[in-house]
């Protein structure tokens, strides 16, 4: 009824790499304070999947975070996949922010599976 | 018997009267005369045999040939000329040469004669042996010594248990582990030694640092150096370890008379969970053997505190576990009614009580809210919460009706010993009339707004679940129907309804009648909020500055109509995500296609964002409206904000929020007059 955090970042291993997953709703509200757990969670990574499949909603302060993401990534060449199932929350925004779509997966064995 | 006379007493033999001459001799003291000059002229066997020599060795010897060389130049420089000032000598302590060459004590006492015309004649000396006395000066001084020591052993123990006291004193007074781990290094670091440092020691033995007061930053220092080695060294052997030189220097000041680093472990209940690690300073506490037993006292104590902060928090966080875990259900998914609550745990340090919430389907298009406040605390009251919370559930939806419910409520509670005067207020609304069914077991009344006036529902009373006053004792016999009443209220589409536990109005020092008015106003004043904004605001207001020994629980209800859909926002991004709720749900019942309602909450979202973040973030009593509304096959949202509007930093008119906007909606217009109004425009279609 309450739940407490609006946005929750976890992260598991697989395969040698970085699963971050974000859960509720990524919004301009808890966009900072998401993004430090998330620059937290890969800074040490080899290559990262960020799991957008838990989010039931995000704005476009949410794709800052993503962006500014991937962009930190890229300088320190690591690999990196975003996970978000077409017609999801995340999808949406991401589509109507015309995100980039070579880093877009459906699913998170497809973006495991496409990492170098 | 006349013939057994006894025999004339003799003269003991001890009694017989001395020879002056076997007196002389054989005094129980040294006896010489010597002339002017020094020359022994006349000596008694006495202090012959304490010398060792016969009398032919020491006639005409001098007096100053019998002293030892030290004695001698204080007979020279001192006796000699005393002894002829003033005549005599008393009670003068010399060492004289004994038997084999050893040193032979004695005391003086000397008179020198002189004959008619003034003119020394002789010097009569007794001779003491004092070897007995010097022993006892010699017992008396290391007893001196040893009082001495003593006292300033006294006056350490002292400073060093009134430390320990006031260490003790200040680390309970702290709540939490990591407030008493601070507040330990910072006491002992920044007052008794150098620097201090505290190491953890995780369940499988590994150490690493975790707190320490700053200074010399030792945190930075290796697991294989000086430090990690003396920290590894003190779990193994359960002692303190003190380490003198480093051999890494520090910035620790050097330290004569004692260690540099002293590692101590932290042993409670057979676990050492920590090392405590100080730093010397030249001008603080040493580190040598003595002080061990203070440190390991130090180190006891400071684990006892640390383990019971860490077993507190244990405890307290199963408890708010296990009421978050009982609290976290899903509310019923039906956009007709937006319910939404808060729950704030006491303070911190205090434990957990029973105060819980819930939602839930009665049945068709009916809607069960409970808000409930268990007696107690900790895990036993969360747990008879989370019994009472499943009772609750259980016997609403057998559909009774609220006063049946807690009579139902006031069986169980006589049957689990536990729950006994928990209040309760429980409401049923049906989602089509929004006609809502309430009922109070001894619980603060329900606050209904209606169009911006409050007033407080205090129909449908009764005593709290199991309570025996005001009636029949509540029980298994009191479950015949009329025990309990409810009574009901019309919700129209903008009405709230609040319901509430004592935490959020019981003030110390005010009237509750005075703390509940102040809600019903708070609320009516609040109610064109968002309903989750409502519940923060309330909370927010009531709860600011206030540190309240209770728990606080708030929920608010809001029906959702098909009509024009208003909302105020504060200036406050967290007010977005309630606004999207409670606009999803009103879009909902739209019942458009999925597509338009997720675009119009999202565009929605950013033209809202962009007017509290670029409009009116700063200003206070600055708002944000947002108004919805259905013109035939379209939904038109406007949002404006009364604020001067702020450029973003990207230079792009609007933002990159407003760009989005626009590929989200049909129509699109931006207004700015003073304030600046977001109109948007959208289709729809039936349900996709």
């Amino acid at each position: 009824m309450s739940p407490d955090d609006a946005c929750r970042v976890s992260t598991a291993e697989r395969d040698g790499r970085l699963v971050v997953c974000l859960t509720g709703e990524l919004d301009v509200a808890v966009a900072g304070e998401v993004e430090r757990a998330v620059n937290a969670a890969v800074a040490a990574a080899a290559a990262v999947v960020v799991d957008l499949d838990g989010l039931t909603f995000l704005d476009s302060a949410g794709v800052r975070v993503l962006d500014h993401l991937l962009g930190a990534c890229y300088e320190r060449g690591v690999p990196v996949r975003v996970v978000a199932t077409p017609g999801s929350p995340a999808a949406f925004t991401l589509r109507v922010c015309a995100f980039p779509d070579h880093v877009m997966c459906a699913s998170t064995d497809e973006a495991l599976a496409d990492l170098p | 018997m006349a013939g057994a006379r006894p025999n004339s007493p003799g003269v003991h033999p001890a009694l017989q009267p001395d020879s002056s001459e076997d007196l002389f001799e054989h005094a129980p003291c040294g006896y010489l005369t010597t002339l002017p000059d020094g020359s022994i002229i006349r000596v008694n066997q006495t202090f012959l045999t304490w010398l060792g020599r016969s009398r032919d060795d020491v006639l005409g010897l001098r007096f100053v040939d019998l002293l030892t060389d030290g004695g001698r130049i204080y007979h020279e420089t001192h006796l000699r000329p005393l002894l002829e000032m003033q005549g005599h000598l008393r009670q003068i302590a010399v060492d004289l040469v004994g038997p084999g060459g050893g040193r032979l004590a004695v005391l003086l006492n000397a008179v020198l004669h002189r004959d008619s015309e003034g003119q020394p004649v002789a010097v009569r000396t007794t001779v003491f042996d004092a070897s007995e006395r010097q022993h006892y000066e010699r017992e008396l001084l290391r007893e001196r010594r040893a009082a001495e020591d003593a006292a300033a052993t006294a006056r350490a123990l002292h400073e060093h248990s009134s430390f320990l006291a006031r260490l003790s004193r200040c680390l309970d007074e702290a709540d939490g582990w990591d407030e008493r781990a601070a507040r330990l290094v910072e006491l002992v670091g920044g007052e008794l030694v150098g620097a201090a440092e505290l190491w953890d020691v995780d369940a499988v033995g590994r150490v690493r640092p975790t707190v320490n007061n700053g200074s010399p930053g030792p945190g930075a220092e290796s697991l294989s150096g000086d430090v990690g080695s003396a920290v590894r060294a003190a779990v193994d052997t359960g002692e303190p370890v003190l380490r003198g030189e480093l051999s890494t220097p520090t910035t620790v000041d050097r330290v004569d008379g004692g260690a540099a680093l002293a590692a101590l472990p932290m042993t409670v209940r057979g676990r050492t969970s920590g090392v405590l690690v100080l730093w010397a300073r030249h001008d603080r506490l040493r580190f040598t053997p003595e002080v061990r037993p203070f440190l390991t006292e130090l180190a006891g104590r400071a684990a006892l505190s640390l383990d019971n902060a860490r077993l507190y928090e244990r405890e307290r966080s199963t408890a708010l576990t296990l009421q978050r875990s009982l609290l976290a259900g899903a509310v019923p998914d039906d956009p007709r009614l937006r319910i939404a609550a808060a729950y704030r745990p006491a303070v911190e340090g205090l434990e957990v009580g029973g105060d819980w919430h819930d939602a839930f389907t009665v049945g068709p298009n009916r809607i069960g809210v409970v808000v409930g406040d268990v007696v107690g605390r900790g895990i036993a009251a969360a747990a008879a919460m989370g019994q009472l919370r499943s009772a609750t559930r259980a016997v609403a939806t057998s559909g009774v009706g609220p006063a049946r419910v807690l009579e139902g409520l006031d069986q169980f509670v006589a049957h689990l010993d536990a729950g006994q005067m928990t209040t309760v207020a429980y409401v049923e609304i049906d989602l089509d009339s929004g006609r809502a069914t309430y009922a109070c077991a001894g619980h603060p009344p329900p606050v209904l707004v209606h169009e911006g006036t409050s007033r407080l529902l205090w129909d449908g009373r009764s005593p709290p679940l199991g309570a025996h006053i005001g009636g029949a004792p509540r029980g298994p016999a009191s479950s015949e129907p009329g025990c309990r009443t409810d009574a009901t209220v019309d919700l129209s589409a903008d009405d709230r309804l609040v319901l509430y536990t004592d935490g959020l109005v019981e003030r110390r020092r005010s009237p509750l009648q005075r703390s509940i008015d102040r809600l019903a106003a708070l609320a009516a004043r609040e109610a064109d909020l968002p309903v989750a904004s409502l519940v923060d605001a309330l909370t927010a207001e009531l709860l600011a500055g206030v540190v309240t020994p209770d728990d606080v629980c708030v929920v608010a209800i809001g029906r959702i109509a098909t009509g024009p859909f208003h909302r105020r926002l504060r200036p406050l991004v967290s007010d977005l995500r309630a606004l999207r709720a409670d606009l999803q749900a009103w879009l909902c019942l739209q019942d458009p296609d999925r597509t338009s309602v997720d675009a119009l909450v999202l565009a929605a979202n950013e033209a809202a964002a962009n007017a509290i973040e670029h409009g009116i973030r700063g200003e206070p009593g600055g708002t944000v409206t947002v108004r919805a509304e259905r013109a035939g096959d379209e939904i038109r949202i406007d949002v404006v904000d009364e604020g001067t509007w702020r450029a973003p930093e990207d230079g792009r008119f609007g933002g990159r929020g407003l760009t989005i906007v626009g590929r989200l909606v049909d129509h699109l217009e931006v207004h700015r007059d003073g304030g600046t109004r977001v109109h948007m425009r959208r289709r729809v279609g039936g349900p996709a």
